[in-house]
């Protein structure tokens, strides 16, 4: 490998010219060897879609998927693509059965879309719910679990959904003993990696959760959008693809194989973003992202006198949380959009516990000098001078 | 400007050397939309933030507009979906349907259409009829008798009718369709999959409960994309599938952003109606019928069989002719041989205790297509090649 991580690799990737990205892990952005495939690919599929979709897919598709498994130490007979978490999360929950003798556990950082699927279960089917409400000081991994294990212990929990890595606020979760508390208690694990492959070292045989689903655009560098869903082997009789169509069923392979026309040739690009993590290591990048994360995050609470949300490393991967000082969130996100439109970068704020944070992120193309920039014109902008 | 035929063929985005007869599954695109189609991909891959923050909601009702008024319909009651499978999914399963309710359907539904019945029936218990039609009773009136005697005699909640059915394809009479359902307090579905482009649709006068059509069969749209109507008594009541963040924000906001995905396909819509409207839509259609009819009636010949149906008025741009065999999976065996040595894809089907041959024409068909893949096909099941 010739290039080191930093501005040198910016060149090989596909980001806007002039653009300073510090929020990689929204929709993940790829290296131009990983598009040049893809436009291939999908060439390919609009010349012959027939025979792409009827004769190639069933072919390339398990070759994908047992690349995508190994990669997460799986086996691929439990993994299968969908287009994004949602799909994965809708299937999930929707396919399990629940009722009003149901409790679905959940914390108030999970991702608005699976508060929304959780809102959903509980309107239609009278799930019942119960959220773990952490404030700023809460963030802190025994507390989390010592709030679990409580509402465990207390209440009959029919599920818990956990982040890998939640993202607004951003935090590292501790998947590990999670999982064991759900066993403990009996309770069905799901675990939200939207975060997760290409960021975090997982290894689905030992964290041996009920559900997991991570996407591959984020931090796998394949092209938005690809999420992979893995169960355990006792569901795969019972999770149907939300998406009900001509392969209902005719068993979970089918049903996530083609559940409609789509543009299916980008699951290709799966195998060319793990390709490309597996040329530098995936501990490479992970110590990078991580330690760049930290170290941007800590100049920018300098160059604005805040603070980080969560002053311990390890609980963070490559995306960490800063103080914006500024107290009125309508106002911190129009500046979002005069920034973006003026300055050339994009800072992803959020509200949590009563104040507007900023969330920055980092992957190999990026270098301090990113947020340095970032930090400046967002304060700029903050204080309408520029 | 070319003419429809053998030259506008050049035009297209389809493998060299592959002959297509089955312009209608997926859709083939020309190439300016692929053009179009790839600089926006690059757009979109080079700033996802800011297309998914800003230039989508900007761009979205644009397209929906267009959209919209190529079907006559006011844009505040068409979404954009990836396909019929996530429209139907969508209305189903929001219609607080029960075991107090009857689907009416008949046989000759889409597979995932009857799927989604099917799952309503064992996750809800909701009733379901389906109309059984043999081969002899595919004509408008027979079909129509059908559909209003089990509107009479019982209470139907919803019926489902194809604008242009797939498998064996016909065009269906979805205006006296939508009249029997006003008149029997029937929510009424249409599913026009095979619609736009190859239809002349006018949603205000059909006046349907629902609609959803797929822009990329007929509508050189790259595959693909569906536009999903519905009456706005249920603009609230609807909601996407798919829940995602937008969840409760609103029937607009559900369908514009549903989860990480490459959004940026819609803004192809436009390039695919204005490349209809290029040539004309009346033309194209009258084009692609007629060639569809005369296609067909010439591998029948070369076949020594016949069409399912004699009428041209019940046929679109699909047309269904009697495969000479009797054996389907052997035919589904000749199918793939077929396309893997003459490089010619074949649709086949069973229907009525007969496999079928289903072909399509679009603009840049004629009619030695027809006569290629008849004799290759005939070929391969003959075993000589």
């Amino acid at each position: 490998m010739s290039k080191g991580f930093g501005k040198e690799l910016k060149e090989d990737f596909v980001i806007e010219s002039g653009y300073t990205c510090v929020n990689h892990s929204s929709f993940g952005y790829i290296p131009k060897s990983v598009l040049k495939q893809r436009i291939e690919n999908q060439k390919r599929f609009l010349e012959n879609p027939d025979s792409f979709i009827r004769f190639l897919v069933p072919k390339e598709s398990p070759i994908a998927r047992r690349t995508a498994a190994d990669f997460l130490n799986a086996n691929f007979n439990q993994c299968f693509f969908t287009s994004n978490s949602a799909e994965s999360m809708n299937s999930i929950m929707k396919g399990l059965g629940f009722s009003d003798k149901d409790t679905i556990l959940y914390l108030n950082i999970a991702y608005p879309m699976v508060q929304n699927v959780i809102k959903y279960m509980n309107t239609h089917d009278k799930v019942n719910t119960c959220r773990i409400e952490l404030k700023v000081e809460d963030l802190d991994k025994e507390i989390i679990l010592s709030l679990i294990e409580e509402n465990m212990k207390t209440k009959k929990i029919t599920v818990a959904i956990l982040d890998n890595i939640s993202s607004l606020p951003s935090i590292k979760l501790p998947t590990k003993e999670f999982v064991e508390l759900c066993k403990k208690y009996d309770v069905i694990s799901i675990i939200d990696g939207a975060h997760g492959a290409g960021i975090s070292e997982i290894n689905l045989k030992d964290l041996d959760p009920d559900f997991f689903f991570t996407n591959l655009n984020k931090w796998a560098f394949c092209p938005c959008s690809v999420n992979l869903l893995y169960m355990k082997e006792k569901y795969l009789n019972q999770i149907h693809n939300n998406t009900i169509s001509v392969f209902y069923g005719a068993g979970i392979e089918k049903e996530f194989e083609y559940y409609g026309t789509r543009d299916a040739s980008v699951i290709l690009s799966v195998v060319d973003g793990i390709n490309y993590i597996n040329q530098f290591g995936l501990q490479n990048i992970i110590q990078y992202c991580e330690n760049l994360a930290w170290e941007g995050s800590e100049l920018v609470a300098k160059i604005w006198e805040t603070e980080l949300m969560v002053k311990d490393k390890t609980m963070h991967s490559a995306m960490v949380n800063v103080l914006v000082p500024h107290k009125d969130h309508s106002y911190v996100l129009e500046c979002q959009r005069t920034c973006f439109e003026i300055h050339n970068v994009l800072v992803v704020v959020f509200e949590f516990d009563g104040r507007s944070w900023a969330r920055f992120s980092a992957s190999i193309y990026n270098g301090l000098e990113d947020y340095e920039y970032a930090a400046q014109q967002f304060l700029n902008v903050l204080r309408k001078e520029r | 400007m070319k003419n429809f035929g053998k030259e506008l063929k050049e035009d297209f985005v389809i493998e060299p050397g592959y002959t297509c007869v089955n312009h209608s599954s997926f859709g083939y695109i020309p190439k300016c939309v692929l053009k179009q189609r790839i600089d926006n991909y690059r757009k979109f891959l080079e700033n996802p933030d800011c297309f998914a923050r800003y230039i989508i909601p900007k761009q979205s009702p644009l397209v929906r507009q267009t959209a919209a008024e190529f079907l006559n319909a006011s844009p505040n009651q068409c979404f954009f979906s990836n396909n019929s499978a996530e429209s139907m999914n969508s209305i189903l399963k929001n219609l607080g349907l029960s075991d107090k309710d009857t689907i009416l359907y008949l046989n000759i539904a889409y597979p995932m259409v009857k799927n989604v019945i099917k799952y309503m029936n064992t996750n809800f218990k909701v009733n379901t009829c389906m109309i059984e039609l043999k081969a002899e009773e595919l004509k408008k009136e027979i079909i129509l008798q059908y559909i209003e005697e089990n509107m009479k005699s019982k209470k139907i909640t919803v019926a489902i009718l194809d604008n242009i059915s797939s498998q064996p394809s016909l065009k269906l009479p979805t205006k006296e369709f939508v009249e029997l359902c006003k008149k029997y307090d029937v929510i009424s579905i249409i599913d026009g999959a095979h619609g736009a482009g190859i239809s002349e649709i006018d949603l205000k006068e059909l006046d349907p409960d629902f609609f959803f059509t797929n822009l990329n069969k007929w509508a050189f749209c790259p595959c693909s994309v569906n536009l999903l109507y519905m009456k706005e008594k249920y603009l609230n009541q609807i909601h996407n599938n798919t829940v995602s963040v937008f969840y409760g924000a609103g029937i607009e906001k559900e369908f514009e952003y549903y989860g990480t995905r490459d959004a940026s396909i819609i803004l192809s819509v436009i390039d695919g109606i204005n490349y209809i409207n290029s040539f004309g839509l009346k033309q194209i259609i009258e084009y692609c019928e007629n060639l569809a009819w005369e296609g067909s009636n010439l591998v029948a010949k070369i076949w020594e069989t016949e069409l399912l149906a004699q009428d041209k008025a019940m046929h679109s741009a699909m047309v269904n002719v009697l495969v000479p065999h009797k054996d389907h999976s052997y035919i589904m065996e000749c199918s793939r041989i077929c396309y893997e040595k003459h490089s010619v894809f074949v649709v086949v089907f069973e229907f009525d205790g007969k496999s079928w041959a289903r072909f399509s024409a679009t603009i840049y068909n004629c009619l030695e297509d027809y006569e290629y893949a008849a004799k290759s096909f005939l070929n391969v099941l003959k075993k000589e090649g």
